[in-house]
C-alpha cells in the first residue's frame, strides 16, 4: 500500500460518500454537502496528482476547483433557501409540480 | 418556353399569397390558373422536341453523397404534370362551388395551392434530396387539407394518422438519400450509382419500395388512406386518388432500373400489391361510409400498378396511373356532389335511388364505375389488359390469376357502391338531394373534362403508341418493348372484363338490396385500435418524470455509473487514437509516458505487483504498440 | 493568428476569442456595477448587452473556423436574449440588469467551451453555463420556475462534481489538464483516465440534456420564463456539443460506442414520450432532449468523408438553435404556467397575433425536420455521418425517432394557422424584432444551408 494508492483509494471512498449522500439524503442542505463531499475528493486526486507528476497546475487546479465549489455553494442555499421558505417539509422530493 | 417547365412548382405559389391575403374576392376564384398553366407547359414540352430539361446547381448541400440541387423533365415527369396540371384544373374549379359556404375556403385554396407546388417538386425532382423535399411536403399538404375541418376532431385524428404513416415513408427515403455513395448524382442514373453503395443497391431500393408503399397507402401501410376521407372531398379526389397516392408508383416507375437490379425486392413490390389490391378491394365491401368504399378501391388499383412493376413492366403501371387519375378523381368528384346534395352525409344506408335527382352525378359515376371494371374501349380496359398481360408473360401464372380474382373484387365493389346510391329504394338523406337537383352546375361542369379524359385516354397508348413514345426513353425496358396495347381487347382482358361485370352486376346489385348495403361484418377496425393501444408506451415514459429529485438523482447517478462501466469495458485492444480533432498535448517535461517509473517508485517495496494497475488488478494484455499522432487537427 | 497586441507585455498577443470574452466580462461588470441606477429601465442593460454581443461578433468575424461559430452564434444569441428581455416573465421588475449580467456570464460560458482546449477550462464553462441557467431560470414569477431551477441546480451540481472528479483521474493518469487522447496514455494508468474520461464526458452530456442527465433540463426547460428558455437552451447545447466532439474524438471508441449508445436511447425516449404531453412548453423541452439525441449520435459518429464531426455538430445546432429560439422568442410574455395545446384554439387563452403565430409555425415545421427548413438539412448531415460511421440500424433508428416527431409538432399547425388570420398581437417591440431577425435568419438557412455549412468549418 503505496501513499500514492491511500490517497487514491481515500479519493474513491469520498467520492462515493458523496455519492450515496445525494442519492439517499433527502434534506436539500445535505444534498449540498454532499456535492461538496464529491468535489473535494476531485481536489484531492488534483493534489496527489500534481505531485506525482511534479506539475505544480495541479494544485492552482485545486484552488480553482475550491472557488468553484464555493460559487456553487453560494447559488445552491440561495435557491433552496427561496424554494423551501413558503414549505413545511424540508424535503428534496416536496417541490414535484412539473412533471410527466 | 420549355426550360421553364422545371420550375412549374412555382406557379401556384403567387395565387398562393393571394388567397393568403384574402384575393380575389370570391375564394379560389384566380387559382384555378396555376394548375392550368402548369398542363399548358407539360403540353408545350409534349409537342415539342421533348428533349430533357435539366437544372443543376452544384454544391448547395455540401454535406450530402449528392451535393447538387438538381430538377429535371424528361417524356415520364412531363406526362405526370400533365396528369397532376389536368386534375388540379378540375379540381380547383369543382372546389369553388363545394366550398362556397366555407368561412375559411381562401385558406384551403392557399393549401391546395400549396399541395400542388409540393406534387410538382416532387415530379420534377432530378435526385433523391429534391425528391425528399417534395415528398415531404406533399405529406405536410396532405395533413393540412385532411385536417381542414379539424375542429370536428375526427379530422384532426385522421390527418395524424396519415402523417405518421407518411413519416416512415420519409425515414425510409432519407435512409436512402444519406446512404448513396458520396458523388452520386441524378436520380435516373441510380441503377449505375446505387450499388456502390454501403449496403448496396438492395438496401436503396428497399428503402425507395418502403417509401412508395407509404405514400401510396400498400401493404402493411394501408391504414392511412381510408381515415384521410375525413378531409373535404375535392381534396380526397386530387390528393388521395389522383396525385398524391400515385406518387408511390410514380417514384418506383422512375427508379424501375434500380427495381430490376434486385429481384427480391422485385418479389415484395409483386406481393404487396397483389395483397393490397385483393385485401383493399375485399374490405370496401364492408365499408357504410361510401367515400371510404371508394377509397379501398383506390388503394387495391394502386396495388395493381404495384404489381405492374413488380412483374417488370413499368410502362404498364404508369399508364394504368394516368388512365385511373382521371377516372377515379371523377368517381370522387360525383361521390363530393352527393355528399354536398345530401348536407353533409356519408352513409351508403341512408342512400338510395339517386339517379333520379342528382342526373349529372349518376352519369358521371357509371362511366367512372365502368372504367373500373375494365369495360372494352374505355380508358380503364387498356390500362388493366397491359397489366394484366404483363403479369400473364412477364410474372408468374398464378399472379395474373389472383388478378383475375381481383377483376371480380373490383366489380363487386364498384356495383355495391353503384347500385346503392343511384338504385333501390330511397334512403333519408335522398330526399335532401331532391331540393338540390336544379342547382348543381357548378359541380357537373368540372367534371366534363374528366369524363372525356376517362373516355379518350386509353387511346393515347392503345393503337397509337403515343405514351410509350413519349415517356419511352425513360422507362421503356427491353423486356416490355415488344408488348404493344391494342384496342382490341385480348382474350386476358375479355375474361376480366366478364368477371367484372358479373361482379358489378350481381354481387354489387346483391349487396346493394341487402339492408345493410353491404357485408354484415364490421371491418377496418385494426388501426384504429391498435394505435390506441400503443398509448400506453408514452405514458409509461413520460410517468418516468415524476418531478421528484430524489428520483432524478438516482436514475442521474445510475446513468453515471452505466456510462463509466461501459468505458471500462472497453478491450485496450479497442483504443487506437481516432485521427480527428484532437488537440496537440504540449510536451511536458515529464509526460505521460514518464508516469509509469514515478508510480515504479512509489511501489517500489513490492516488486510483485509491479505489472499492475493502482488498484492492484492485473493490466490486461502486453502493452499497446504507440501508434504515430497524427498531425494536429488533420482530416483523414 | 489574428490577435490583440497586449501593450504591458511586450511580445506577446492575445487572441481575438479572448478578447470577446474581455469585451463580454467588462459589459457584465459594467451592467453590474450600474445595477442600482438603471433597475428601472428595460432598455439600458438590453442596449449594453446587444453592444457587447455586437462587439463579440465583429471580433469573431476575424477569427476563423469554430472560433468563429462559436463567437458569432453565441453573439446572435446574446442580441436575441437581450432583445427578450423586455418581455421577460422576471419575479420582479428590477431584476433586469441581473437578468442581461447572467445571460452574458452564460455567453461567456459558452464561448469559452468553444474555445477550451483545456479540461479545465471546459470545467469552468460548465460552471458558467450551469450557474447562470439555474439562476436565469428561478428568475421566473411564481413557485414553478423556482423548483425548476432548484431541480436544475441540484442535478446540475452532481453532473458537474462528477465531471470535475473525472478531470482529477485524468490529471491524474496524464499529468497534464488538456483533453487527453487515450492512445498515449501509459497502460497502468490507462484505467483511470479511461474513466475519468467516460465521467468529463458525462458531465458535459448534462449540458447537452441527453438521457439518462436530461431531468434538470426538462423541467428548466418547461418552466423557465420562455424568453430566458430559448437562451439557455441553446447556449449550452452549442458549448456542450463542441466540447464533447472535441473529447470524444480524443478519447475515440471507449467514448464513441456510449454516446452512440446514448444517441440512440435518447432520441427513442424523448420522441416516445413527446407522444403523451399536452403542453407545448414540455413538448419543446421534450424536443430539445430529442434534438440532444441526434448531437450525440453527431458526436459519436466521427468525422466522415464530408466533413469532421465538430463541423457537423456545430451545423446541428446552428440550425436547431435558430429554429428552438425562434419557437421560445414567439411565446416570450406567455408565462412560466403550463401552455396547454388547447389553450392555442382560436378563442382560446393564448393569443399570438400573426407575426408570432407564423414564427411558431416555421419554428415547429424545423423542429420536426420538414425541407426545406433548417431542422432538415442538419438531420440529414447528422444522419450522413451517423451512416458513414456504424451503417443502417443506427441510422434508421435515428431516422424514424427523427420523422415520427412530426406528428407531434404539427399538431398545433391548424390552430396556429387560425391564430395568424384570427388573432391580433399583444407583444412588446423587442420580442418582435426578436421573432423577424430569428425567422430571416431560418430563411436564409433554408435556402443556403451551405453557408451555416461552412461557417461550421474551418
Amino acid at each position: 500500500m503505496t501513499p500514492e494508492l491511500v490517497v487514491v483509494c481515500c479519493a474513491f471512498f469520498v467520492f462515493a460518500c458523496g455519492t450515496l449522500g445525494v442519492v439517499y439524503r433527502k434534506n436539500p442542505v445535505a444534498v449540498l454537502m454532499s456535492i461538496e463531499l464529491m468535489i473535494n475528493a476531485s481536489i484531492l486526486l488534483l493534489i496527489l496528482g500534481s505531485r506525482m507528476h511534479n506539475q505544480p497546475e495541479g494544485q492552482a487546479a485545486g484552488l480553482l476547483v475550491l472557488v468553484l465549489g464555493a460559487a456553487e455553494v453560494v447559488v445552491g442555499l440561495a435557491l433552496a433557501l427561496a424554494v423551501f421558505r413558503g414549505r413545511n417539509r424540508v424535503d428534496v422530493d416536496a417541490p414535484a409540480e412539473i412533471a410527466g | 418556353m420549355t426550360t421553364l417547365l422545371p420550375w412549374c412548382f412555382l406557379f401556384p405559389l403567387p395565387f398562393l399569397v393571394l388567397n393568403v391575403f384574402g384575393f380575389p374576392k370570391k375564394p379560389g376564384a384566380a387559382s384555378f390558373v396555376g394548375p392550368l398553366a402548369i398542363l399548358a407547359a407539360a403540353l408545350v414540352w409534349l409537342l415539342g422536341d421533348r428533349q430533357t430539361v435539366s437544372v443543376v446547381h452544384e454544391g448547395w448541400i455540401p454535406f450530402l453523397p449528392d451535393s447538387a440541387f438538381r430538377l429535371s423533365v424528361d417524356g415520364l415527369a412531363a406526362v405526370m404534370l400533365a396528369v397532376v396540371g389536368g386534375v388540379a384544373s378540375c379540381v380547383f374549379v369543382y372546389a369553388i362551388a363545394y366550398m362556397k359556404e366555407d368561412e375559411r375556403a381562401h385558406r384551403f385554396f392557399a393549401f391546395l395551392d400549396f399541395f400542388v407546388a409540393a406534387m410538382c417538386l416532387l415530379v420534377v425532382a432530378g435526385n433523391l434530396t429534391v425528391l425528399l423535399a417534395g415528398w415531404t411536403a406533399v405529406g405536410i399538404a396532405s395533413f393540412l387539407l385532411i385536417s381542414f375541418w379539424w375542429q370536428r376532431g375526427e379530422p384532426l385524428q385522421a390527418g395524424f394518422l396519415a402523417l405518421g404513416a407518411n413519416a416512415i415513408g420519409d425515414a425510409a427515403l432519407l435512409v436512402a438519400a444519406v446512404a448513396m455513395p458520396v458523388g452520386a448524382g441524378a436520380l435516373d442514373s441510380l441503377a449505375t450509382t446505387a450499388p456502390h453503395a454501403t449496403g448496396g443497391a438492395t438496401l436503396i431500393a428497399l428503402c425507395l419500395v418502403i417509401a412508395a408503399c407509404a405514400k401510396s397507402a400498400q401493404g402493411p401501410l394501408w391504414f392511412w388512406l381510408p381515415a384521410a376521407m375525413a378531409g373535404p372531398t375535392p381534396v380526397s379526389a386530387l390528393i388521395h386518388a389522383a396525385t398524391m397516392v400515385a406518387a408511390g408508383v410514380y417514384l418506383l416507375v422512375r427508379v424501375s432500373p434500380l427495381l430490376a437490379l434486385t429481384p427480391e425486392i422485385m418479389t415484395v413490390v409483386v406481393v404487396t400489391g397483389l395483397s393490397t389490391a385483393l385485401l383493399g378491394g375485399l374490405a370496401s365491401l364492408w365499408q357504410t361510409n361510401f367515400k371510404r368504399g371508394i377509397a379501398y378501391s383506390t388503394a387495391s388499383q394502386l396495388g395493381w400498378m404495384f404489381v405492374a412493376v413488380g412483374v417488370g413492366a413499368p410502362f404498364a403501371a404508369f399508364f394504368h396511373l394516368v388512365t385511373h387519375a382521371a377516372f377515379k378523381a371523377m368517381l370522387f368528384l360525383s361521390a363530393g356532389t352527393i355528399i354536398h346534395a345530401a348536407h353533409h352525409e356519408e352513409d351508403i344506408r341512408k342512400m338510395g335511388g339517386l339517379r333520379k335527382h342528382l342526373k349529372g352525378a349518376h352519369a358521371f359515376f357509371l362511366i367512372g364505375s365502368l372504367c373500373l371494371i375494365g369495360t372494352p374501349f374505355l380508358s380503364g380496359s387498356f390500362s388493366k389488359d397491359a397489366i394484366l398481360e404483363a403479369a400473364q408473360h412477364h410474372g408468374a401464372p398464378w399472379v395474373s390469376w389472383a388478378l383475375m380474382v381481383g377483376a371480380l373484387v373490383t366489380g363487386a365493389y364498384a356495383g355495391r357502391l353503384y347500385f346503392g346510391l343511384f338504385h333501390g329504394v330511397e334512403g333519408s338523406a335522398s330526399k335532401h338531394a331532391h331540393e338540390h337537383a336544379g342547382h348543381l352546375g357548378g359541380f357537373d361542369l368540372p367534371l366534363i373534362p374528366l369524363a372525356v379524359g376517362a373516355v379518350v385516354l386509353g387511346y393515347f397508348e392503345a393503337g397509337t403508341h403515343l405514351l410509350s413514345t413519349l415517356v419511352g426513353k425513360s422507362v421503356l425496358h427491353a423486356a416490355e418493348a415488344g408488348a404493344e396495347v391494342h384496342i382490341m381487347p385480348t382474350a386476358l382482358g375479355l375474361g376480366a372484363f366478364a368477371l367484372g361485370a358479373a361482379g358489378f352486376v350481381v354481387v354489387g346489385r346483391w349487396l346493394a338490396q341487402r339492408p345493410e348495403k353491404g357485408l354484415p361484418v364490421p371491418g377496418g377496425l385494426l388501426a384504429g385500435t391498435l394505435v390506441s393501444e400503443l398509448k400506453v408506451l408514452p405514458q409509461g415514459v413520460a410517468a418516468i418524470h415524476s418531478g421528484r429529485v430524489g428520483r432524478y438523482l438516482l436514475i442521474t447517478m445510475l446513468g453515471v455509473a452505466v456510462v463509466g462501466g461501459l468505458t471500462l469495458r472497453t478491450p485496450s485492444a479497442a483504443l487506437p487514437q481516432r485521427a480527428g480533432e484532437a488537440p496537440p498535448r504540449p510536451k511536458k517535461e515529464r509526460g505521460a509516458k514518464d508516469i509509469a517509473p514515478r508510480i515504479r517508485e512509489g511501489v517500489k517495496k513490492q516488486p510483485r505487483i509491479r505489472p499492475t494497475s493502482p488498484f492492484g488488478a492485473p493490466v490486461d494484455g502486453p502493452p499497446r504498440p504507440q501508434k504515430p499522432r497524427p498531425e494536429p487537427g488533420a482530416q483523414p | 493568428m489574428n490577435g490583440v497586441p497586449l501593450p504591458w507585455l511586450p511580445g506577446t498577443m492575445m487572441s481575438l476569442t479572448h478578447a470577446a470574452e474581455v469585451v463580454l466580462v467588462v459589459g457584465c461588470l459594467l451592467v453590474l456595477g450600474l445595477a442600482p441606477r438603471i433597475d428601472r429601465s428595460r432598455v439600458i442593460p438590453a442596449g449594453i448587452g446587444i453592444g457587447v454581443a455586437v462587439a463579440a461578433i465583429l471580433l469573431g468575424m476575424q477569427e476563423a473556423g469554430l472560433a468563429r461559430l462559436g463567437l458569432v452564434a453565441t453573439g446572435g444569441v446574446l442580441v436575441i436574449g437581450m432583445l427578450l428581455l423586455s418581455s421577460a416573465e422576471l419575479f420582479e421588475r428590477r431584476q433586469t440588469p441581473e437578468a442581461a449580467a447572467l445571460l452574458l456570464v452564460g455567453g461567456i460560458g459558452a464561448v469559452v467551451l468553444v474555445d477550451g482546449k483545456n479540461l479545465l477550462e471546459l470545467a469552468l464553462g460548465v460552471e458558467m453555463l450551469s450557474l447562470s441557467g439555474a439562476a436565469l431560470v428561478s428568475l421566473g414569477q411564481g413557485q414553478r420556475p423556482l423548483e425548476a431551477g432548484f431541480k436544475y441546480f441540484v442535478l446540475t451540481a452532481v453532473t458537474f462534481a462528477t465531471l470535475l472528479f473525472g478531470m482529477s483521474l485524468c490529471f491524474l493518469a496524464t499529468g497534464s489538464l488538456d483533453v487527453p487522447a487515450l492512445g498515449a496514455v501509459a497502460a497502468g494508468m490507462r484505467p483511470f483516465a479511461v474513466v475519468g474520461v467516460g465521467l468529463f464526458a458525462v458531465g458535459l452530456c448534462f449540458k447537452l440534456a441527453v438521457v439518462p442527465v436530461h431531468f434538470g433540463a426538462l423541467d428548466a426547460y418547461t418552466a423557465g420564463p420562455s424568453s430566458f428558455v430559448g437562451f439557455i437552451m441553446v447556449v449550452s447545447k452549442l458549448g456542450a456539443a463542441i466540447a464533447l466532439a472535441r473529447v470524444v474524438s480524443g478519447a475515440g471508441e471507449v467514448l464513441t460506442v456510449p454516446m452512440l449508445g446514448i444517441g440512440l436511447v435518447t432520441i427513442s425516449f424523448a420522441v416516445v414520450a413527446s407522444f403523451a404531453q399536452t403542453d407545448l412548453r414540455r413538448l419543446l423541452a421534450y424536443s430539445a432532449v430529442a434534438h440532444a439525441g441526434f448531437l450525440a449520435l453527431g458526436v459519436a459518429s466521427g468525422s466522415s468523408a464530408l466533413g469532421g464531426s465538430t463541423q457537423t455538430v456545430a451545423f446541428y445546432v446552428v440550425g436547431y438553435g435558430a429554429a428552438a429560439l425562434l419557437a421560445f422568442a414567439c411565446l416570450a410574455g406567455t408565462g412560466t404556467g403550463a401552455l396547454p395545446l388547447s389553450a392555442f384554439k382560436p378563442g382560446g387563452s393564448v393569443q399570438l397575433g400573426p407575426a408570432r403565430a407564423i414564427g411558431l409555425i416555421v419554428a415547429l415545421l424545423s423542429l420536426a425536420g420538414v425541407p426545406p427548413f433548417p431542422g432538415f438539412w442538419t438531420k440529414l448531415a447528422i444522419l450522413q455521418a451517423a451512416w458513414s460511421s456504424w451503417g443502417a440500424a443506427a441510422t434508421s433508428i435515428a431516422a424514424v425517432g427523427g420523422v415520427l416527431g412530426i406528428v407531434y409538432y404539427l399538431r398545433l399547425l391548424p390552430d396556429l394557422f387560425a391564430q395568424a388570420s384570427e388573432t391580433r398581437s399583444q407583444s412588446t417591440f423587442g420580442a418582435l424584432t426578436a421573432t423577424g431577425l430569428l425567422l430571416f435568419a431560418v430563411i436564409v438557412l433554408s435556402c443556403a444551408p451551405g453557408l451555416a455549412w461552412a461557417l461550421a468549418g474551418r
